[in-house]
């Protein structure tokens, strides 16, 4: 508890102090671009994530198989990379000379992808490369705690496979997916190391922080934005936390 | 399995999953086939790692020692706040949980600004490194030694022990101290496995003196060959994967956390 009022709470209280002090809190047209920049395409990858892994979490959740345990740690290996080295790897799978638009060139003689890890798009490739592993984590823990017998009680009344999914297991799990959303949407919007790598022409919060700090010595700004993102993390996080407790 | 799934669902389920585990291994394996490739050459060679290891060995080293320090540091403060909150729950302590898990959600950027405009006549020293990377190892500890403490019968044990006729220390040594080995043991290796990856509080804070090895690789990616960043990246595979990897086999449960991006 002391630990963390010396190394959080005392520092991002100067933080505030530096915000509100030296000139009035404004930001400006790049800032706000940068932050709606980085909004839209956390709350793409989020959405992404949570529709890719919802098939793997179940599998890794509900059916008992050999391997599980090998498959699970394979999938979320990417948990261990930080973000330059997802970038990193984005550039060698993805760019101008990268492994799936050389071998798509040999396959089908047609570069696919080429060059993408500079675009949006390879951000949004980037960004769902450490995403899915948290998405499916978070998710299999939500379903494995659901109840077998209400499954196994509409099974016996004649539901079908899909009916019982959609009518029972998407409502139930539903709180669990909004937790879900909420947190990877919380992880993206601070991701530094990926876009330091890939951004080059879209403007994101924490690459803005990081020039502001670093460049342009303009501290204010830079404290500015970080709090911004403290908050919008925070209330993600808080609405992630409810809703884990709901489900 | 108390579904009937039918064939064709299971086969897609486990098709779309094998495919998923395929999509995270296959970029790794692509950057440790580059690190053998000389720049020049395009021949098969270890030369990169020499290059690597001579550039950048001061911050592997650096980074190695520091991670060390981090676990140990993390363990003497959380251990007792993990037990006591487990063991000893007191009013407002789940709310005290609540908040030392409240810096795995915050952007570590930003936090990296507030440290440093929080203490900036400590700017360059390594404690401040790993302080700052303690915000994110301590709720780790915390969590995997509270949630394994509060599953054992600790109470009936220590019960038990006296019973028996075992003092404080004994009932702690021979009761308390074996059960807790494995999740401490656990509790390291994700610990380490994050200091050591650890990229986004540790890149501002770090010096040029005090480079850490992610911060070394930024370096490989912008200014050396493909094939040099190539084998950094697999020296910094080979300092993080078998300790979660080991993680993973030893907590076989699905386990959320992992790296700050």
């Amino acid at each position: 508890m002391i630990f963390l009022g010396f190394a959080l709470v005392y520092p991002v209280y100067r933080l505030g102090g530096l915000a509100f002090t030296g000139g009035p809190v404004r930001l400006d047209r790049v800032a706000w671009l940068g932050l709606r920049n980085s909004i839209l395409l956390s709350l793409g990858v989020a959405f992404c994530s949570i529709v890719i892994c919802f098939i793997p979490a179940w599998v890794l959740a509900r059916w008992s198989f050999r391997g599980k345990l090998l498959l699970r740690t394979a999938l979320t290996l990417p948990l261990t990379f930080s973000g330059v080295v997802v970038g990193f790897l984005a550039i060698l799978m993805i760019g101008r000379v990268g492994f799936i638009p050389t071998l798509a060139e040999t396959l089908f003689g047609f570069s696919f992808l080429g060059a993408a890890a500079y675009t949006p798009i390879g951000l949004v490739l980037a960004y769902l490369y450490f995403e899915i592993p948290r998405a499916t984590l978070a998710l299999e823990s939500a379903f494995a705690e659901l109840d077998h017998d209400l499954e196994a009680a509409a099974a016996t009344l004649g539901a079908s496979a899909g009916r019982r999914m959609f009518r029972l297991v998407v409502p139930m799990v539903f709180p669990a997916l909004i937790a879900t959303f909420f947190l990877t949407f919380s992880v993206s919007l601070g991701s530094y190391g990926v876009a330091l790598m890939l951004s080059r022409r879209l403007t994101l919060v924490p690459m803005e922080i990081y020039s502001s700090f670093t460049g342009f010595l303009d501290d204010q700004r830079a404290a500015i934005l970080s709090l911004t993102l403290i908050g919008i993390s925070l209330s993600a996080s808080v609405v992630s936390r409810l809703m884990r407790r709901f489900s | 399995m108390i579904e009937r799934w039918g064939r064709r669902r299971m086969a897609w389920g486990y098709l779309t999953t094998a495919v998923v585990a395929v999509i995270s291994l296959l970029p790794p394996l692509v950057a440790v086939s580059h690190s053998f490739r000389a720049p020049e050459s395009e021949q098969w060679s270890g030369s990169s790692y020499e290059y690597v290891m001579t550039t950048y060995g001061n911050s592997l080293s650096f980074s190695l020692r520091l991670a060390l320090f981090v676990v140990i540091a993390s363990l003497v403060i959380a251990m007792p706040a993990a037990i006591a909150f487990a063991r000893f729950p007191f009013r407002f302590s789940s709310v005290i949980e609540e908040l030392i898990m409240t810096p795995l959600s915050l952007p570590g950027i930003s936090i990296a600004i507030a440290v440093i405009i929080g203490y900036n006549s400590l700017r360059g020293n390594w404690l401040l490194l790993a302080m700052a990377q303690m915000l994110y190892t301590i709720p780790y500890v915390v969590r995997i030694l509270g949630n394994s403490l509060r599953l054992l019968p600790l109470d009936e044990l220590e019960d038990a022990a006296r019973t028996l006729g075992a003092g404080r220390y004994l009932r702690y040594r021979h009761v308390i101290a074996p059960l807790i080995v494995h999740p401490t043991v656990l509790a390291s290796l994700i610990v380490f496995a994050i200091s050591w990856g650890e990229f986004n509080v540790s890149f501002l804070l770090a010096t040029p003196t005090q480079l850490t090895f992610p911060a070394a690789l930024f370096a490989t990616y912008t200014s050396n060959s493909l094939s040099v960043a190539g084998a950094a990246t697999a020296i910094f595979i080979l300092g993080a994967v078998p300790f979660f990897v080991a993680f993973q086999l030893l907590e076989r449960r699905p386990f959320e956390g992992g790296q700050g991006v």
